[in-house]
């Protein structure tokens, strides 16, 4: 992957990829805290909150690119399980960006296959992030909604 | 009639200490206390705070903070204040900016309180099978809205033979 665009410091600026392709699947991690049982006993259902961007100063919502998982080839549910995440959510790349948001790449030390999803969080789009996840590792036992 | 939370400027110490004191009773003391009346749903939402207070920093993976003391307190009283005895527990989840969001989802209806801060909240009720957005309204002192809502769905929950109080 070609490198993003950095500030002076260092950080990636919000971009869109252009080695990400409207056709291309990201992938969001779940966490258990964004799990919940509901109250018609109707089972465990994963959170709209999971679909939030971070707290960090110009930060997006974290995700992984399928591609570069499968290029580099690593086993997703190996490379995408443990520590704080018990599933994982995908979406296409081209509704984000209909929805104004921009995804781009931005590995980390630990994690080469790292991007971001940047724009602007609200509530109506966190809902709308929640009808548009399909799993991409299933939680036995959870929907989606 | 109007439905208030408290506003920072009086939240007061006994309330506070009111809110530890549940939370760390914990659950069992709670409710097998002698002449307890603690609702269900407070002593569970006290628990579920208590624990989300307690998150480590990084929970979720990255850099999130646990939720904090005063979103946590906030959303406590907002709770006294718009549910009925007889409620079913909310879900509790965190945010990743120290921010919460109370949760019900009974026979397809979910209402989603998003507490960014004190006195601050969206709150949205509808469906994700539905095809239409639902309502979604901005609070920030008067609840009565959510308190209706909290009341329709705690007369389902009633209806269903749910409720135990």
């Amino acid at each position: 992957m070609e490198e993003p665009p950095r500030s002076p410091d260092g950080k990636v600026i919000p971009h869109d990829h252009a080695e990400i392709l409207n056709d291309h699947v990201v992938i969001r991690r779940i966490s258990k805290e964004h799990l919940f049982s509901a109250q018609d006993g109707s089972g465990t259902r994963i959170s709209s909150m999971a679909y939030q961007a971070s707290s960090e100063p110009g930060g997006g919502m974290s995700i992984d690119l399928l591609n570069l998982i499968v290029t580099l080839g690593h086993d997703s549910a190996t490379f995408l399980l443990g520590g704080a995440y018990v599933g994982a959510v995908r979406f296409v790349v081209e509704p984000l960006r209909a929805m104004q948001f921009k995804v781009g790449y931005d590995p980390l030390v630990d994690n080469e296959c790292h991007g971001e999803v940047w724009g602007k969080f609200n509530d109506r789009k966190k809902r709308a992030l929640k009808r548009a996840a399909r799993w991409e590792i299933e939680i036995p036992d959870v929907s989606l909604t | 009639m109007t439905v208030s939370a408290f506003s920072s400027h009086d939240s007061n110490v006994l309330s506070l200490d009111l809110f530890r004191l549940r939370a760390g009773l914990g659950v069992e003391e709670l409710s097998t206390g002698a002449g307890n009346t603690l609702p269900d749903w407070e002593a569970a939402a006290a628990k579920r705070l208590e624990a989300l207070i307690r998150l480590d920093h990084g929970w979720d993976g990255h850099a999130a903070p646990p939720v904090s003391f005063h979103n946590a307190h906030f959303a406590f009283q907002m709770l006294q204040s718009i549910c009925g005895d007889d409620a079913p527990a909310p879900a509790i989840v965190p945010g990743f900016d120290g921010d919460l969001q109370v949760e019900w989802q009974y026979g397809g209806v979910q209402i989603e309180l998003h507490v960014l801060a004190a006195n601050e909240v969206i709150a949205w009720r509808g469906s994700y099978d539905a095809e239409d957005e639902g309502e979604e309204v901005e609070l920030e002192n008067d609840f009565t809205t959510v308190e209706r809502w909290v009341s329709e769905l705690t007369s389902l929950f009633e209806a269903d033979g749910r409720a135990t109080a």
